[in-house]
């Protein structure tokens, strides 16, 4: 009896292995050169943008260029285990976007040990073995950059609130802390407690920011550092007849603000195009395979002048959005 | 209001008075809590879960459950969504409703065919269901183009709410379907020899789950606008929290609609007072668990 | 043929098999000793959560909140670390600690307020996850652990200790629920829990015990993946919960009490991780996963049913 079970086992697995599907098997010494990027996870627009630039730099570098990434938001376990994945495969290089800069470390440090090159992008890992780090700007920055333009449309003085996303989000805090810094050089402006939190949910976004109008009926503005932030707020601002006089700036996606912007209700929104982040770094990394190293002021066709510093950050030229060029963006 | 044999007290009104108090206490805090203006905006906030909380209340009296509610919203929006968003509205809408059911009944089959404990279907579909959304759309954001607007101006989510809530509250109240309900909750084996039958009546629960979280869809597409994937997934603890603050044992076989709709009104104040009130987003997951907690000791203490 | 129907963990051995084999044959790399180890490795906490989880389920109960209270004593240990000055073996202690009253207040609140077990790990669900985003404070999403804290990310990432622990935990589930009266209990008192207290049974404390030690052992897993991940992430066990449920369900334990079976779950929690790399070196999107997740739950539950109904049977045709 127990042989009989072994055979229908194999026979079962024999097969099933008939059906199902799988990518060519990695480089590693032979083949073709992969390189796979890892970002925080998979299934939302902005990482369905990277993924366009990821497959457009295959097809000009003629490289595997891969893109994968946790099915979870925030999942700082699944995105370790899927580059461990990705070790075993042993690829040519690994290029992440970490959930959590520390937790990534160790297994940087495993796979920099089994002589594949890692490095980062989007989001920065910065005390750890990755090669370089490829941004549009630091986290900190934009923050800094939203609160300087909301500051110049709400002409200096009144009450600004503050959208995140998830409280557990490294880059959400860290642009929350660009805007708090920059909120200190004005010192007619004040800060309308509490700092909202949508979750990434669009009713959250919405109804945190009705509240926050009712709390403060004089609100003059409101800064987001997640993308469904301005749309949401925009939708509150609109319910409560407020269009136009509460000012909205933020860090969104073009395609989910452009009749916003149009109205005149979502002031601007200031990003950077992740296909062609995702492109220059893959670009970039293939060079660094080929032995040839960024340097400071390089040019870039259709990007522009980079700015490299020494502990490897690179810096790609960002966008503001306007309703003026709102139309130049697909994504 | 439905007394109990054993108290005089109607169940729903130790958190009747609760919400009343809170409410009191925010309008004397903050004035604009009571204007017109935060009651639109609170209605449009509760309004998706508290459609699938009345699908919600019925489940769980049956003796079940659904944690596949917050993915069949988010599969029908994804595919009814698709179609409005190409111009075809009135297919996109039936197309949802369509999903939701079709779901609806994939639980309840799993359930009454296949007997399995609905933790267990429910979370299986959960899974699938929601693997499903992100897969067919691809992550991608669909664009309702304004052709639900209708369903997302002003009073119209609350009063769309409202509704629901009145026709759920007569249903389980006056119709023999929700003596059933009832019955099969309480004790299934009386029910069954009293000649109810459980597979008819839980199927009917679990497709009317699923169509209203089509319907909960068809109202966030109308709010928001534009739908992804991953919008809702925060709906289905809210959905669960409202009906067990509102009284709903989730042994099954007790609880109420009106009950549901004012655990559906306290989480909804408690989320909008605590910004009202300048509450540290921080606190309010742990607020949360401390309201879960208290309504469920209070609704043991009142059966004592 | 009869004894091997009797197997509880039938599916889930045959699942485990089946996707070995399948795995073997068709992704790149997979039968690689090292590298299964570290795929093991990641599931450790995983593994250790399911055997606490076997016990409740095995008792009639369930526990939704063992997520939470793994972040709860994740954020502890690292805030505990900030300090300077503390030692990181109170900082673990006070972890393990913390977890371990969550899990007796869970106990608590079940065995002797009565209240049911969903609603009250629902409620400990939100608000250990509300007090950890509170305790990190503000704005803070993950501690970095500080130099004396090496030896814990050594230990926890480099070496193969959390297996070896999870190994420990199963071994020392399996005997407690086999071997001695504490599992007779709990599975008595999962089958019948009246019959059981009429029978003598202590149910309030076995209740109790139960929760407790599955909050210990979520204190653990906090303090595990805090090292594993070399910083204490207040998400930290998001979602852990769905997940370990599904492996113990899969395993065989049954979801009313009763019966269970701390093999079956370890097993189960193998699956998932021969799913995740199996998948992950074929390239396949994350969400396949999460799909054949579900797919497996109930069909492994079905399953389970026909072995049930065809064990009944061939019972009687004795």
């Amino acid at each position: 009896m127990n042989r009989k079970l072994a055979i229908i086992c194999i026979a079962l697995a024999v097969a099933l292995s008939g059906c199902g599907k799988s990518k060519e098997p990695a480089a590693g010494a032979k083949g073709k050169r992969t390189i796979v990027f890892v970002f925080k996870l998979v299934g939302i627009p902005y990482s369905n943008v990277c993924q366009k630039g990821a497959e457009k730099a295959a097809k000009d570098l003629g490289v595997n260029v891969e893109f994968t990434g946790p099915a979870k938001g925030g999942d700082v376990a699944g995105q370790v285990r899927i580059i461990e994945n990705q070790i075993s495969r042993g690829v040519d290089a690994i290029v992440i976007s970490p959930n959590d800069p520390n937790s990534v470390k160790p297994v940087i440090e495993k796979a920099t040990r089994r002589g594949i090159k890692v490095f980062t992008w989007d989001s920065d890992a910065p005390e750890t073995k990755r090669i370089f780090y490829v941004a549009a700007a630091d986290d900190v920055g934009i923050g800094e950059d939203i609160m300087d333009r909301l500051a110049k449309d709400v002409g200096g003085k009144g009450k600004v609130g503050i959208m995140s996303g998830s409280q557990g989000a490294l880059n959400l805090n860290q642009h929350v802390e660009g805007v708090l810094k920059a909120l200190k050089k004005y010192p007619n402006i004040e800060l309308a407690k509490p700092i909202l939190n949508n979750n990434d949910q669009p009713q959250l976004a919405q109804s945190g920011m009705s509240g926050l109008l009712q709390r403060y009926p004089d609100l003059a503005g409101i800064a987001c550092v997640s993308s469904p932030g301005p749309p949401g707020a925009a939708r509150a601002v609109i319910a409560a007849g407020r269009a136009g006089k509460v000012k909205i700036w933020g860090l969104s996606l073009p395609s989910e603000n452009r009749q916003y912007l149009k109205d005149g209700i979502v002031n601007g929104l200031i990003l950077w195009d992740p296909a062609k982040l995702t492109y220059l770094t893959a670009k970039l990394v293939n060079d660094y395979l080929d032995g040839k190293k960024p340097t400071d002021g390089m040019e870039v066709k259709d990007i522009g002048k980079l700015k490299v510093s020494k502990d490897g950050i690179i810096i790609m030229p960002g966008v503001v959005i306007t309703k003026e060029n709102v139309d130049q963006f697909d994504f | 209001m439905r007394k109990s044999r054993t108290s005089p007290i109607p169940r729903e009104l130790p958190i009747f008075l609760f919400l009343v108090a809170m409410c009191a206490a925010l309008a004397l805090a903050k004035h604009t809590f009571a204007s017109a203006g935060n009651l639109r905006a609170m209605g449009t906030d509760a309004a998706a879960i508290g459609i699938i909380s009345v699908g919600m209340t019925a489940v769980i009296i049956t003796g079940g459950i659904d944690l596949s509610v917050a993915a069949i919203l988010a599969l029908s929006a994804l595919v009814g969504g698709r179609l409005i968003e190409g111009g075809q509205t009135s297919l996109g809408v039936a197309a949802t409703l369509a999903t939701g059911i079709g779901c609806g009944a994939l639980n309840g089959g799993l359930i009454t065919i296949a007997q399995m404990p609905p933790i267990i279907a429910t979370l299986g579909t959960l899974y699938i269901i929601q693997s499903a959304a992100t897969l067919y759309s691809g992550g991608q954001v669909v664009y309702i183009q304004g052709r639900l607007g209708l369903l997302g101006n002003g009073f119209v989510p609350l009063v769309l709410t409202l509704l629901v809530f009145a026709m759920g509250y007569l249903a389980m109240r006056f119709t023999r379907l929700g003596r059933y309900v009832y019955a099969i909750g309480g004790n299934e084996e009386s029910a069954r020899l009293a000649g109810i039958s459980p597979a008819r009546v839980k199927m009917a629960v679990y497709v009317a789950s699923g169509l209203l979280a089509a319907l909960a869809a068809l109202v966030t597409m109308g709010i928001n606008n534009t739908f992804q994937a991953n919008d809702v997934t925060d709906y289905l603890l809210a959905a669960i929290a409202a009906v067990v603050i509102g009284g709903t044992s989730i042994m099954g076989g007790e609880g109420t609609v009106l009950g549901t709709m004012i655990g559906v009104g306290i989480s909804t104040v408690l989320r909008n007072g605590a910004i009202l009130i300048g509450l540290d987003a921080r606190w309010t997951q742990a607020v949360i668990g401390a309201a879960i907690l208290l309504a469920v000791i209070a609704e043991r203490l009142r059966r004592r | 043929m009869k004894k091997i129907i009797q197997i509880k963990e039938l599916p889930v051995i045959v699942l485990c098999a089946g996707l070995f084999i399948y795995f073997a044959l068709r992704a790149p790399n997979f039968v690689d000793a090292l590298g299964m180890l570290d795929d093991v490795k990641q599931y450790a906490s995983y593994a250790i959560l399911a055997v606490g989880l076997t016990l409740i389920i095995g008792s009639g109960g369930i526990d939704i909140s063992v997520g939470s209270v793994l972040g709860f004593s994740t954020v502890l240990l690292g805030v505990v670390l900030s300090r300077p000055g503390s030692s990181l073996a109170v900082a673990c202690l006070l972890a393990i600690a913390a977890g371990t009253a969550w899990g007796a207040f869970n106990g608590f609140a079940v065995a002797r307020l009565k209240l049911q077990p969903i609603v009250v790990t629902l409620s400990t669900w939100a608000a250990a996850r509300g007090l950890a985003y509170v305790m990190a404070g503000g704005g803070i999403s993950s501690i970095k652990l500080p130099a004396r804290a090496d030896w814990l990310a050594n230990v926890s990432y480099a070496s193969p200790a959390p297996v070896v622990l999870a190994l420990v935990v199963a071994v020392a589930g399996w005997l407690a629920l086999s071997c001695c009266g504490f599992g007779r209990h709990i599975l008595a008192i999962g089958s019948n829990e009246q019959a059981a207290r009429l029978s003598g049974i202590d149910v309030s404390r076995v209740k109790l015990l139960v929760y407790a030690i599955t909050g210990f052992l979520a204190g653990v897993a906090g303090v595990i993946t805090a090292g594993m991940m070399s910083t204490a992430q207040t998400d930290a066990g998001l979602g852990y919960e769905f997940e370990a449920i599904t492996a113990v369900l899969i395993g065989g334990t049954s979801i009313s009490g009763g019966e269970a079976t701390v093999v079956g779950s370890v097993l189960g929690v193998v699956a998932a991780a021969l799913l995740n790399r199996g998948f992950g070196l074929m390239g396949i999107n994350d969400l396949w996963r999460m799909m054949f997740l579900g797919v497996t739950l109930i069909v492994s539950v079905l399953l389970d049913r026909l072995r049930q109904y065809v064990a009944r049977r061939s019972a009687k045709t004795v």
